[in-house]
């Protein structure tokens, strides 16, 4: 069934946009959250994303067309070839999506809908609207989850005079990563001492073995995080509702920044890697990060993460969790031989005294 | 291009990615060892890398990313060239 992509409303004051750029093409994929227009007015710019993921059908307008906020922009589908509703039907194109009340809205959020998937019996969605809506389709309500969407907050509202700008997909990506941490995870930290020296030895002893170009003391305490998961495979998942998921694979979460960018790169199925694979692996993740080349499922599916800040000097930080993990191991810069190992832990699955059992198992290397 | 030239661009590189990291230069001898000398980093050593092969065209092997083929920028040029 075809869904209506609507003109949002880039300023307070301004009813009527400017469409200035079509970016999806007619029969395109497209993923939820991409930018498949955008739209501006004299003061703003604004981005108009895909409500779900689906085909782009047809854009009603033409770049250069003033638009009535509200109003239907696009059409998507679930296939390419499904045909538009009618035109001139106003209820499908002209009217204004109505907003829904504040409860009405919590409804909507808790059946898992969208506004413009209720037809509104009045000016404003209803939770009359809503309760007829879901029992004429027999919608149950959705269970719990740890969807890595970012809840509805409060609209931004301002009387400050500024520019509005869609966010980057990097930009996004973070803002998905910190809103699971703050609002689904309940993150605890903890930190340890260690001796830098016996694990720059270790890699040192490593590095000349294999002929490396780098020291892969990084890369290495990574591979340790991997074989800790044999210790407690809880340290390896996430909790869904009142359900604890225990991942088969290590995919192991390793951060990149390559200039602006902090990409979280992802090493899959590192338990099976002996730990000089491990190594050569992730430097062509890094690679590929400083590329600016990675593959998608190069930066997602974490379910455990590590991440360093030492070469900037940082002697102490707490890391956010990536989405849906448990543990993000902090590493960095020693100081006189003195280093600081923290882990910021899901508190759902794991306890303190978990996670100050990882980075115990973490601080020495394996042979010391 | 030749190897005094390849020698003054890639030093071009060591001393960009060298300042990003806050280390003060000299000179920098075409025989001194990039990461033992303090120039550079793992990080910086892999951006340098990546910047190499991009200038060349090419895509290096974890086999090939030694201290014998990349630890100098003469190491550096003697490596590319003997592709």
């Amino acid at each position: 069934m075809p869904f209506p992509l609507r003109t949002p409303r880039v300023n307070n004051n301004d009813d009527v946009v400017r469409l200035s750029a079509v970016f999806a093409k007619p029969g395109a994929y497209i993923k939820e959250g991409e930018v498949v227009a955008e739209v501006e007015t004299d003061k703003a710019t604004f981005g108009v994303e895909a409500t779900k993921a689906g085909y782009f059908l047809k854009c009603l307008h033409d770049v250069g067309d003033k638009i009535d906020v509200g109003s239907v922009l696009a059409w998507m589908g679930a296939t390419a070839d499904e045909a538009i509703p009618d035109s001139n039907t106003p209820s499908a194109t002209s009217q204004p999506r109505a907003e829904p009340t504040l409860k009405a809205a919590l409804l909507l959020r808790r059946y898992g809908l969208k506004a413009d998937d209720v037809p509104a019996s009045g000016d404003r969605l209803s939770v009359g609207d809503v309760e007829s809506y879901v029992a004429t389709h027999k919608i149950k309500p959705r269970k719990a989850s740890t969807t890595t969407t970012v809840p509805a907050i409060e609209a931004f509202s301002s009387d400050i005079d500024a520019k509005r700008e869609a966010l980057s997909a990097i930009e996004r990506g973070m803002l998905r990563t910190v809103s699971w941490h703050s609002r689904v995870a309940v993150p605890g930290y903890v930190e340890v001492a260690y001796d830098a020296n016996a694990w720059d030895s270790y890699a040192t002893t490593f590095q000349k073995e294999h002929k490396l170009l780098l020291n892969p003391v990084l890369s290495l305490m990574a591979y340790r995080l991997v074989a800790l998961i044999e210790s407690n495979p809880k340290y390896n998942g996430t909790v869904d509702g009142d359900e604890k998921i225990l991942y088969q694979p290590v995919n192991i979460g390793f951060t990149v920044q390559s200039g602006e960018n902090l990409y979280l790169t992802v090493l899959a199925n590192a338990q099976q890697l002996s730990a000089n694979e491990f190594v050569s692996r992730l430097l062509e993740l890094q690679k590929a990060a400083m590329k600016n080349k990675l593959t998608p499922a190069q930066t997602s599916g974490a379910t455990i993460g590590f991440t360093s800040m030492a070469r900037w000097g940082v002697v102490r930080h707490q890391p956010v969790l990536a989405p849906n993990t448990s543990l993000m191991v902090a590493h960095s810069s020693p100081v006189n031989g003195q280093g600081a190992l923290g882990a910021t832990y899901d508190h759902r699955l794991l306890s303190g005294a978990d996670a100050v059992a990882a980075l115990n198992f973490l601080k020495s290397p394996p042979e010391a | 291009m030749t190897d005094s030239e390849l020698k003054d661009k890639i030093r071009g590189k060591v001393v960009d990615l060298a300042r990003a990291r806050g280390v003060k230069l000299g000179n920098i001898p075409n025989d001194a060892l990039l990461i033992d000398a303090g120039y550079l980093d793992s990080a910086s050593v892999i951006e340098l890398v990546v910047w190499i092969e991009g200038l060349f065209d090419t895509e290096l092997d974890f086999d090939q990313l030694t201290r014998e083929n990349f630890g100098s920028i003469d190491h550096i040029v003697e490596f590319m060239k003997s592709r």
